[in-house]
């Protein structure tokens, strides 16, 4: 099945992580920069190109699946659920400070929309986040997350603007 | 802390936009003065001021000037960072009867007071940091007579009730050049606050 969904006519791309709270899951976005927004859509459009090479199966919950399959569902099936929900939600709730506890983040997300009012919605589990707050002179003006290289590593990590 | 216990953020900013939207304030002051004539008879009439004027020109010139340039940057800064948000309409209200709101509020009363005594002028500086708390408070910072001077409108959007749990439910409010919005139509401005978004041409 083709990705009905045109990768090069994008206009917004929304970031935001799935956490635990006291009231259960939610999903919030967190603002971001332009740096972060390519680095997303380049990631969506890897994936898309690594996965779409295998053969499409349809989800069984009996199943078991490598790391990289090409798995379907329908959005309005049974197994679809939170995910469901979370590629139709309109106007998700703002929290730019919620990577500030990433224990309670559960996976994050990623959602492009593009001139035809399509929405391609990307949702992986998380594994590790760094939040640092660091220049409060720059946070006056924006909060969105900014991608820094580590000066000691070759790993990228999320961060507040600095 | 869940979504809907979240605060604003941007606080800092957002003062910065209040005190934007009361520069026409500081404009009047500047015009005005802190100086009065005094009226003894027999002696040639003598101005006595408050605070010397290029002093309080110059601090009424920094209240109207940085502000602006601040919300500018910050506008620049939206842009450049692409800082986004697809906004969808379920209700949209003009509210530009919330000017005339600012002007009563704001505009009027503190025109009229009289800054020739420390004790009026200490008062008034209260009165003012009172109303600029209550507008960073209450979220009113999108109320400045500079959009309107350009043409710009505001609307307050509220969410379409899909019946998603996990849709946002907080009205924000657009500032646009578009003179009607219709339920359904789908926008994406740049974020000013988290309820603050502005349409650029």
């Amino acid at each position: 099945m083709p990705l009905n969904f045109d990768l090069t006519t994008i206009d917004a791309i929304e970031f935001g992580v799935g956490r635990e709270t006291a009231n259960g899951a939610e999903f919030v976005s967190i603002p971001t920069d332009e740096d972060i927004k390519t680095a997303l859509r380049d990631m969506a459009v890897q994936t898309w190109t690594a996965i779409s090479k295998h053969e499409e199966v349809a989800f069984a919950p009996a199943e078991k699946y490598d790391s990289e399959e090409n798995v379907v569902t329908a959005t309005n099936g049974e197994y679809a659920g939170v995910l469901a929900d979370l590629h139709r939600a309109e106007m998700l709730p703002i929290v730019a400070n919620a990577l500030n506890e990433p224990e309670h983040i559960f996976c994050y997300f990623a959602r492009l929309s593009n001139r035809n009012q399509r929405r391609l919605t990307c949702v992986r589990r998380a594994t590790q986040f760094k939040g640092i707050l660091k220049s409060r002179l720059i946070q006056v003006i924006t909060d969105a997350l900014k991608i820094v290289e580590e000066r000691r590593s070759v790993s990228t990590t999320l961060r507040h603007v600095a | 802390m869940s979504a809907a216990q979240k605060n604003e953020g941007l606080g800092a900013l957002r003062l910065i936009m209040v005190l934007a939207s009361i520069s026409p304030l500081f404009l009047l002051w500047a015009v005005r003065g802190t100086c009065q004539d005094s009226n003894i008879p027999c002696q040639v009439p003598k101005q006595t001021c408050l605070v010397p004027n290029q002093f309080f020109i110059a601090m009424c010139t920094l209240f109207i000037v940085l502000p602006n340039l601040l919300l500018l940057w910050r506008r620049r800064t939206a842009r450049k960072h692409q800082d986004t948000r697809e906004i969808v309409v379920g209700k949209a209200e003009d509210h530009r009867d919330h000017l005339l709101v600012y002007l009563f509020a704001m505009l009027l009363p503190f025109y009229a007071t009289n800054l020739t005594s420390w004790r009026e002028f200490s008062a008034t500086l209260l009165a003012v940091c009172f109303i600029v708390f209550l507008f960073w408070n209450c979220n009113l910072h999108y109320m400045n007579v500079l959009f309107a001077v350009f043409g710009y409108r505001i609307f307050t959007i509220n969410p379409p009730d899909d019946g998603n749990p996990l849709s946002g439910r907080e009205s924000v409010v657009l500032i646009t050049r578009r003179t009607t919005i219709f339920p359904g139509d789908r926008i994406t401005p740049y974020r000013l606050s988290n309820s603050v978004y502005w349409e650029v041409d």
